[in-house]
């Protein structure tokens, strides 16, 4: 075959690769909004479920999502952040580090339903917890970590070498040095990954149901259980409640972790665009 | 002759490279010392030492001491900051971090804690005017450091070098990276610097250092080969190698 046709059918392949996936994501959004759209209103947002969901709306499960993503952004950020640091700024290539990098892929890999099932073990039961939004939001929080800690480390590691050696070479102690030097640059980056986390925290169902629990109700507390808009889906279209309300909590849900996508980046393009402007 | 600071058989190494092997040299004050030599030979090591920089490396080892008026830069309670404060370093790649002219000028000031807004605009004023950049940048301090040219960033480098204060300027290869009008006029203000401030620089070009320098020190090989004041070193020096180096038998 000549070169220019090789060429051409390369080129063939990969377009048709990326229409493919365009196309199935277009798929899957569309037929769930197709089917939820029509069962969507303003009291479907803002009204409470009754006939265990087959009429009123799901603003607890609202809340209930977005309360359990922000408790487990809460503990794993500032948890992985750290992690990250301390691998890239205060430790050299060694045995050690490279068992803790194991480790935290190796989490990245255990299936969510694990983690539910230890989650339950350990926080629900063993810690005597109970079904509540910190056992959910520290299971999470587990899920999340190795993200957080890969894109941070990620991030950190594109900071030029030469602005810490400027930053040792004017008086920074070592802190001083990761704080006003490394940090703000590697910023977007780190963002990025704790958005995403926030996305996948959102979106889990099988650790969120044996650890948060399938309860109705606004939670009053951290210890109250909470239902997820996801756990909502799964009894709604498993137990043969509704489907039509199953397909519009999905909408729902579908909306919810585009929009957070949406603003992240365009919060990320702003703080990059202000770094490059001005202090 | 004025001491600054002094090299006492000082050995460095990282690992199990030698990088400077048994260095004795004295470093004159308000003089301008140009360190030259080969690539590899220890030059960018021996301003490392001097503030204690060259640590950050993995598995660093020294032996030997250096002493800053007279006083070991080693001494088991010395202040890291305020050594490196003193002993201020700029770099071959210009590096403007990512804030305003402003912000990156006095950053070394903020990282010792300063924080009197009129102390800090004094400061940029005064580093920005001997750095020459001054009357560039004077009408948009608040731009990111980010879109200076690169002999606008060296020089921002130097500014904040100067902000400090210190009593010895390290610069390593400060115009390697730029065209020759910014050299030169890097150059025209090193002169005016010394009046002030120890300097010690690794000039990119044995033609800089014999322009900008007061004494001369020839490295090859982690070892100090020879020592003049003035120009000697370029005219005639008393060393084989450095000879050889001088007139491009080898570099």
């Amino acid at each position: 075959m000549s070169s220019a046709r090789v060429q051409r059918l390369a080129f063939g392949c990969i377009w048709a690769a990326a229409i493919l996936t365009i196309g199935v994501l277009a798929l899957i959004i569309g037929l769930i909004v197709w089917r939820g759209l029509p069962s969507i209103s303003w009291e479907f947002l803002t009204g409470s479920p009754e006939n265990l969901g087959r009429d009123g709306g799901i603003l607890p499960t609202i809340i209930g999502t977005m309360v359990l993503g922000l408790v487990a952004l809460l503990i794993a950020t500032p948890l992985g952040i750290g992690s990250a640091i301390y691998l890239t700024e205060y430790t050299y290539e060694s045995r050690f580090t490279r068992a803790i990098r194991f480790c935290t892929e190796s989490l990245a890999g255990v299936p969510s339903i694990i983690f539910g099932l230890f989650g339950f073990i350990f926080f629900v039961t063993y810690l005597q917890m109970g079904w509540s939004i910190l056992a959910g939001g520290l299971t999470l929080a587990l899920m999340v970590l190795p993200t957080i800690i890969r894109t941070s480390e990620e991030a950190i590691r594109t900071v030029p070498q030469s602005y810490r050696d400027v930053s040792y070479s004017l008086g920074a102690t070592r802190w001083k040095m990761v704080t006003t030097a490394v940090l703000p640059s590697a910023l977007p980056g780190i963002v990025t990954g704790v958005i995403l986390s926030f996305g996948r925290a959102v979106s889990e169902t099988a650790a969120v149901i044996f650890t948060a629990g399938t309860a109705l109700n606004v939670p009053t507390s951290i210890f109250s259980p909470v239902r997820t808009m996801a756990v909502h889906f799964y009894i709604l279209a498993v137990e043969g409640i509704s489907l039509e309300k199953a397909y519009a909590t999905g909408t729902v849900l579908i909306v919810t972790v585009l929009l957070i996508n949406v603003i992240a980046s365009s919060l990320i393009t702003r703080l990059v665009r202000q770094r490059v402007r001005r202090s | 002759m004025d001491t600054k600071v002094e090299f006492d058989n000082y050995t460095l190494a990282y690992g199990r490279d030698t990088v400077l092997n048994n260095i004795t040299l004295v470093v004159p004050r308000n003089a301008v010392l140009a360190v030259f030599g080969p690539a590899g030979s220890g030059k960018s090591g021996l301003l490392r030492s001097i503030n204690r920089m060259a640590e950050l490396e993995p598995n660093e080892r020294h032996q030997g001491d250096i002493r800053m008026d007279g006083a070991s830069v080693f001494a088991a309670h010395t202040d890291l900051p305020g050594l490196r404060r003193r002993a201020a370093m700029v770099f071959a790649q210009p590096v403007a971090l990512p804030m305003s002219i402003y912000e990156n000028a006095i950053y070394g000031l903020r990282l010792a804690g300063v924080r009197d807004r009129r102390r800090l605009d004094a400061a940029a004023e005064r580093s920005l005017s001997a750095a020459t950049l001054w009357d560039e940048v004077k009408d948009r301090l608040d731009a990111s450091g980010l879109n200076l040219s690169g002999g606008q960033q060296q020089r921002l480098s130097i500014a904040r070098a100067l902000a400090l204060e210190p009593e010895l300027l390290l610069l390593d290869a400060p115009t390697a990276a730029l065209d020759p009008v910014s050299t030169g006029k890097i150059e025209d203000m090193l002169i005016e610097l010394k009046q002030h401030y120890t300097i010690v620089i690794v000039p990119h070009s044995i033609q800089q250092a014999a322009r900008v320098s007061d004494s001369a020190a020839f490295f090859l090989h982690g070892d100090c080969v020879e020592y003049a004041q003035g120009n000697q070193l370029f005219v005639s020096p008393r060393d084989k190698r450095t000879e050889d180096y001088v007139t491009g038998r080898f570099g």
